[in-house]
């Protein structure tokens, strides 16, 4: 089981991040975070997360009792990747990878495994 | 009329198709049904004619965190419901135009999206989006998308224009979510007004529709029950309730009186029904050349109405000649048909009567007579005349009135001699105005007082200063040149233009 | 835009290449209204899911246009226990929604065939 402050640094060894941050989805704020960037990692992880929410209400509303695994989003040049924590759904793990670099079945992979390390 | 309704968590919107008939409003309106897997209801349809309109409901679609239910119409297209279309139109809020976009209809397309265009303007706030649906776009005589944007544009409003061709459904449900979008337009801005209503829609049904329209319609137009016998014969009616009756006879002289869009009936064309027209073959003719162009109508004064400027063609319906179906008014004008032919040496010769639709699903009987010149045209420069000519061009008229109106007491009608009723016609003095509406039975009209009446108010008011010159004229003329047997009816005359 | 018939074509030639292919719409954001669709589930309630997805992406958009986020957002993948989720954007107006079971395919397959197609539903 691993810390946060942990977990964090690994994200970044994925090929391509770029940054990686933890978000409580009730606040909007960051419990932590790495590199970066040109990318505004807390704006980016607050607006998306609000996304989270939104499809979980819908969801809610269609009935489909399942939970997001993870959510993917490509803009522009890059993949941001959002994990809720399958021990508190209220928390994201966000990570930003560089769309040139990064192999997508590989980040998810990893990013899966790490989820399941992280204890909050 | 968008409302939300807070309580079905949606807001309701109306979608309403509109376009000429045979232009594929219909066909599109199926197509959109298959389409979004509804059904089409066709209240009051008769003979396989949409007589009120076509209806779906839809509800899909997210605005605002409610969903999204739409009443789809359909107008009918026929010219006979003309009125309907506009009392539909008016609770849109957002208008679909079916027109067939081929070269040859396109000018009939134009000129019913400028009818449109002009009536949403006039009554649509906020604003009223409206949809070109330009159809038929698989014909070969389909004219060019860019040309069809011109003319659309040209009007000055911001018109979307999509193809389509509604026979294979191509076009038909982008044109149908881009009137949702226009119609959502229209509730956020009174979203954001705060003049959205609040509350359960007024209608929430075809029959609701239905209802409402028959409503609307009957309280515009006073109709008369299909078959009373007891009802007062029109002609006292008439005369009771207007301030001048010969008015009734000579309506163009009445005031007309501003009336709502929607309450004019349509003025009578060429479209009319076999069997609607009397006579048949020379009323289509004058039918055709007095109304061949749809003309405004105009209400009078009196409560009857007229159409067109009334120059060469005098077009009138009385207040009460309407019916609620067509065998009721094809009645009353075999009736007054009758009357036409028994009367017929008195009349002009140009005129016919006809059965027309009024728009509003009703019938009005309409009498189109061509002007001739009546009596009274000899007194409009009256006062320029010298004395002598005065004196002759009354004697002329009282002539004229003695003459005829001995002849209409020998005819089984009761027609009013007046100036303004009584002319020359082709073959010499007729009765140029128009036909009372039903058979008259009682005493005739006293043909010395109207003259006396008539001739006498010229005396009073164009000669005033000169009447007792005028006077001394007419009675040295009369008892120069008259036969004795209408000596006396003119001495009576005299008598009476004295006293007046 | 393509015609519905158009539009459903494709959404044939998708489901033919996505195994696990559940349903599919052509979505209008702005009303929530579907332009076209295939689905092989009745259960699958398609038209709501469409509509609440469209309040999803709106409400992006909306905060992306508040955050002053520049970037254009392309499209959007959901991973659920059993199924995934695809928000592809056509048009600033439009987007294909698809829905796909995972036990048959993965995010690669989906995420593959929704981009090759996706021209096709401008």
């Amino acid at each position: 089981m691993a810390t946060a402050k942990e977990i964090l640094p690994k994200l970044m060894e994925i090929d391509g991040c770029l940054g990686a941050c933890i978000v409580d989805s009730n606040s909007g704020m960051m419990l932590g975070a790495v590199g970066g960037g040109n990318v505004n990692l807390e704006i980016a992880a607050a607006g998306n997360t609000e996304v989270v929410r939104a499809k979980r209400k819908t969801m809610k509303a269609l009935n489909l009792n399942e939970q997001i695994e993870d959510m993917l989003i490509s803009l522009g040049k890059q993949y941001h990747m959002i994990r809720p924590l399958s021990t508190n759904d209220a928390l994201f793990i966000y990570v930003v990878l560089d769309r040139q670099r990064a192999n997508l079945a590989m980040s998810r992979h990893i990013l899966s495994g790490l989820e399941k390390e992280l204890t909050i | 009329m968008a409302v939300l309704d807070r309580e079905r968590e949606v807001v309701v919107i109306r979608v309403v198709y509109d376009g000429p008939p045979e232009a594929g409003k219909t066909t599109s309106l199926r197509a959109l049904a298959g389409s979004l897997g509804q059904d089409v209801t066709s209240p009051a349809e008769e003979y396989g004619r949409t007589l009120y309109f076509d209806w779906m409901d839809y509800t899909a679609g997210r605005f605002e965190g409610y969903q999204i239910r739409c009443q789809i119409v359909s107008v009918p297209g026929q010219a006979e419901f003309y009125q309907r279309r506009w009392r539909l139109i008016k609770d849109a809020d957002v208008v679909v135009f079916v027109g067939d976009s081929t070269s040859a209809r396109m000018d009939e397309s134009m000129e019913s999206l400028g009818e449109l265009s002009r009536f949403l303007a006039r009554t649509a706030s906020p604003p009223v989006g409206v949809i070109f649906q330009a159809n038929k776009r698989d014909l070969p005589e389909a004219m060019p998308l860019e040309e069809i944007r011109k003319r659309v544009h040209s009007g000055g409003s911001p018109i979307a224009v999509i193809e389509s061709v509604a026979s294979d459904g191509t076009g038909i449900r982008e044109t149908f979510v881009f009137a949702v979008r226009l119609a959502l337009d229209r509730v956020r801005e009174q979203l954001q007004s705060k003049s959205l209503p609040v509350g359960k829609p007024e209608i929430e049904s075809s029959d609701a529709l239905l209802a409402s329209l028959r409503r609307r319609e009957g309280r515009d137009s006073s109709l008369p029950p299909a078959a009373s016998p007891s009802a007062p014969p029109l002609l006292r009616q008439v005369i009771a309730e207007n301030e001048d009756p010969t008015l009734h006879f000579a309506p163009w002289r009445d005031v007309s009186v501003a009336v709502a869009e929607e309450e004019r009936p349509r003025s009578p064309d060429p479209s009319a029904p076999s069997g609607s027209i009397w006579p048949p073959v020379e009323g289509r003719v004058i039918l055709q050349e007095a109304a061949g162009k749809r003309m405004s109508t105009h209400r009078l004064r009196g409560g009857g109405w007229t159409a067109g400027l009334g120059l060469g063609w005098r077009i009138f319906s009385g207040r009460d000649t309407v019916f609620q179906d067509l065998e009721a008014g094809r009645e009353v004008l075999v009736q007054v048909a009758r009357m036409h032919v028994a009367c017929r040496p008195l009349l002009s010769v140009h005129r016919c009567v006809v059965l027309a639709s009024t728009g509003q699903g009703t019938w009005r009987l309409w009498q189109i007579v061509r002007a001739e010149r009546p009596l009274r045209d000899r007194f409009t420069d009256i006062n320029r005349c010298s004395t002598d000519e005065a004196a002759a061009r009354i004697v002329e008229a009282a002539n004229v009135l003695c003459e005829v109106g001995a002849r209409i007491q020998q005819a089984p009608c009761n027609l009013p001699c007046t100036l303004d009723t009584i002319g020359y016609g082709e073959n010499g003095p007729v009765y140029v105005g128009l036909m009372p509406m039903d058979v008259q039975e009682g005493p005739t009209a006293d043909v010395s007082y109207a003259i006396g009446s008539q001739l006498g108010s010229i005396l009073r008011s164009a000669l005033h200063d000169r009447r007792s010159e005028v006077l001394a004229a007419v009675a040295r003329s009369l008892f120069h040149s008259h036969p004795s047997d209408s000596g006396r009816l003119l001495d009576e005359v005299l008598t009476q233009l004295a006293a007046s | 835009m393509p015609s519905e018939k158009v539009i459903n074509e494709n959404f044939e030639r998708l489901s033919a290449d996505i195994p696990g292919f559940i349903a599919a719409s052509l979505v209008d954001i702005e009303s929530g209204m579907t332009l076209g669709l295939k689905s092989n589930r009745p259960d699958f309630d398609l038209a709501a899911a469409s509509a609440y997805n469209s309040e999803m992406i709106k409400q992006k958009m909306k905060i992306m246009r508040a955050l002053n986020l520049k970037t254009t957002f392309e499209d959007m993948i959901i991973s659920l226990g059993d199924q995934i989720h695809v928000i592809k954007m056509i048009t600033p107006g439009t987007f294909v929604y698809l829905a796909a079971d995972r036990a048959s395919c993965n995010l690669a397959i989906v995420r593959n065939v929704v981009n090759r197609n996706a021209a096709s539903f401008q």
